[in-house]
C-alpha cells in the first residue's frame, strides 16, 4: 500500500524555534542570531556596540561556545546581562538550549536579545533559533572569497557585518570584491562595514538595531 | 548539517505514519530533497540505513529524489539553475533571481505492507 505524505519534515529544532518565535512575538522582544567563523570579532563587536544601546533598551546576550564562560564574562564587564551556553563539542546552538535559559534572563521583559552562535560557517545556517533576523559576520583576516565558499549561510542571512575593516590593507582584502560575492549570493543582504577596534561603523549599526527593535515593539501596540 | 539527527526525524515520522495505517512493514521511503536545503543526500542515505535496523522499516528502500535549485529572474523572466551565486540570472546577469525550488525537504510517500 502506498501512503502519500508530501509533507515537510519538521525537525525537533524547528518545532522549538517556532515556539520561541511565538513567545518573542508576544513579548515584543527583537532577536538576532549572530554567526561567524571563530574569532571574527563577534564578542568584541558586542562589547563596543551594546553600551550604545543599553540605556535605551532592556537587552541581554546568550553566548555560545564549546567551553569557557569567557565571552559572557567579557560582556558582564561592560554592564551587559549575559548568559553562557557551553555546548561541549557541538558546533552550533539549538533552539532548545536557548529556550532553557530564557527564564534566567527574564526574556519576556527584554527589548533586544542577541544570540552569539558558535564560531562556524556551516551548521548554524541550518538551525533556526526563533530569531527575527540572522546576522552573518565575516572579518577581513579570513579572505574576501569566503561568501563564495560558504554560500548557504550567506543565502540564509538577512544582514552581513564585515568586521575588522581596519585590517583590510594589511591582509590584501578587497572589500568591494567580497561585497560583490555576498550580494551575488543574496541580493537582499543588508551590509554594514565595521571595525570593533576603531569603532568605525558602530554608530550606524547601533542605530539600525535600535530602529529594528523599536519597530518590533510597535507591533505590540498595534495589536 | 547533522544528517543523523535529520534521519532520526524522518524515521520517526515514517514509523508513526506506518503505525497509524496498521502496517507491519515499511518497504520503501521516498524523500524529496532540494539541492540547497543544507542537507547532504549521501550522508542522509548513510545515516538512514544505519538507524533503520531493528525497526519495521529495516528492509525499506530509501530513495532520495534531488530537486535542483531553480531561480526565476524578475528582470527577464527566464529560469536559471544557480550553483553558488543564487541571486544572479544566467541569461541577463541581473541580481534579481528569485529562488523558486531547491530548499525542499519532505517525505514524498512511503510504501507499506
Ligand atoms: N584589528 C581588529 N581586531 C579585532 C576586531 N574585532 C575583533 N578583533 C580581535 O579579534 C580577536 C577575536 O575576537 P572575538 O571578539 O573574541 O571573536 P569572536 O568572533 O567572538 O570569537 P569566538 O566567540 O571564539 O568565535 C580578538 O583578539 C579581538 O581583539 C577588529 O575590528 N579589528
Ligand atoms: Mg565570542
Ligand atoms: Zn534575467
Amino acid at each position: 500500500m502506498r501512503i502519500d505524505i508530501k509533507d515537510k519534515v519538521l525537525s525537533k529544532n524547528d518545532i522549538v524555534a517556532n515556539r520561541l518565535r511565538e513567545r518573542f512575538a508576544k513579548s515584543g522582544t527583537f532577536v538576532i542570531n549572530l554567526a561567524s567563523s571563530p574569532g571574527s570579532g563577534k564578542t568584541t563587536l558586542l562589547e563596543k556596540l551594546l553600551p550604545r544601546l543599553k540605556d535605551s533598551f532592556k537587552l541581554a546576550v546568550v553566548e555560545g561556545d564549546l567551553r569557557t564562560e569567557n565571552d559572557a564574562n567579557r560582556l558582564r564587564q561592560v554592564g551587559v546581562n549575559a548568559v553562557q551556553i557551553q555546548t561541549g563539542d557541538a558546533c552550533h546552538l539549538e533552539a532548545a538550549q536557548v529556550e532553557s535559559l530564557l527564564e534566567g534572563i527574564n526574556a519576556d521583559e527584554l527589548d533586544i536579545l542577541i544570540i552569539e552562535n558558535i564560531g562556524n560557517l556551516v551548521c548554524p545556517a541550518s538551525y533556526d533559533l526563533g530569531e527575527d533576523l540572522f546576522f552573518i559576520m565575516l572579518s577581513t583576516a579570513e579572505g574576501d572569497d569566503k561568501p563564495a565558499k560558504y554560500p548557504t549561510i550567506f543565502f540564509n542571512a538577512d544582514y552581513f557585518i564585515l568586521n575588522k575593516i581596519d585590517l583590510a590593507p594589511y591582509v590584501d582584502f578587497d572589500i568591494d570584491r567580497c561585497v560583490r560575492y555576498a550580494t551575488d549570493i543574496n541580493a537582499e543582504l543588508k551590509i554594514f562595514k565595521t571595525s570593533a577596534r576603531t569603532e568605525e561603523g558602530l554608530d550606524a549599526l547601533a542605530d539600525e538595531i535600535a530602529r529594528l527593535a523599536t519597530e518590533k515593539r510597535a507591533t505590540l501596540i498595534l495589536r | 548539517m547533522h544528517e543523523v539527527g535529520v534521519a532520526e526525524e524522518v524515521l520517526k515520522t515514517v514509523l508513526s505514519i506506518a503505525k497509524e495505517n496498521n502496517a507491519s512493514k515499511v518497504t520503501e521511503v521516498v524523500l524529496k530533497l532540494g539541492s540547497i536545503s543544507g542537507v547532504s543526500a549521501d550522508a542522509l542515505q548513510f545515516a538512514f540505513d544505519a538507524i533503520k535496523e531493528g525497526s519495521i522499516a529495516e528492509g525499506a528502500k530509501f530513495q532520495i529524489d534531488i530537486i535542483k535549485a531553480v531561480g526565476v529572474c524578475a528582470d527577464c523572466g527566464k529560469e536559471s539553475i544557480p550553483d553558488t551565486f543564487f541571486s544572479i540570472c544566467d541569461h541577463c546577469g541581473a541580481p534579481t533571481l528569485e529562488i523558486v525550488a531547491g530548499k525542499e525537504f519532505e517525505i514524498d510517500y512511503i510504501d507499506v505492507e
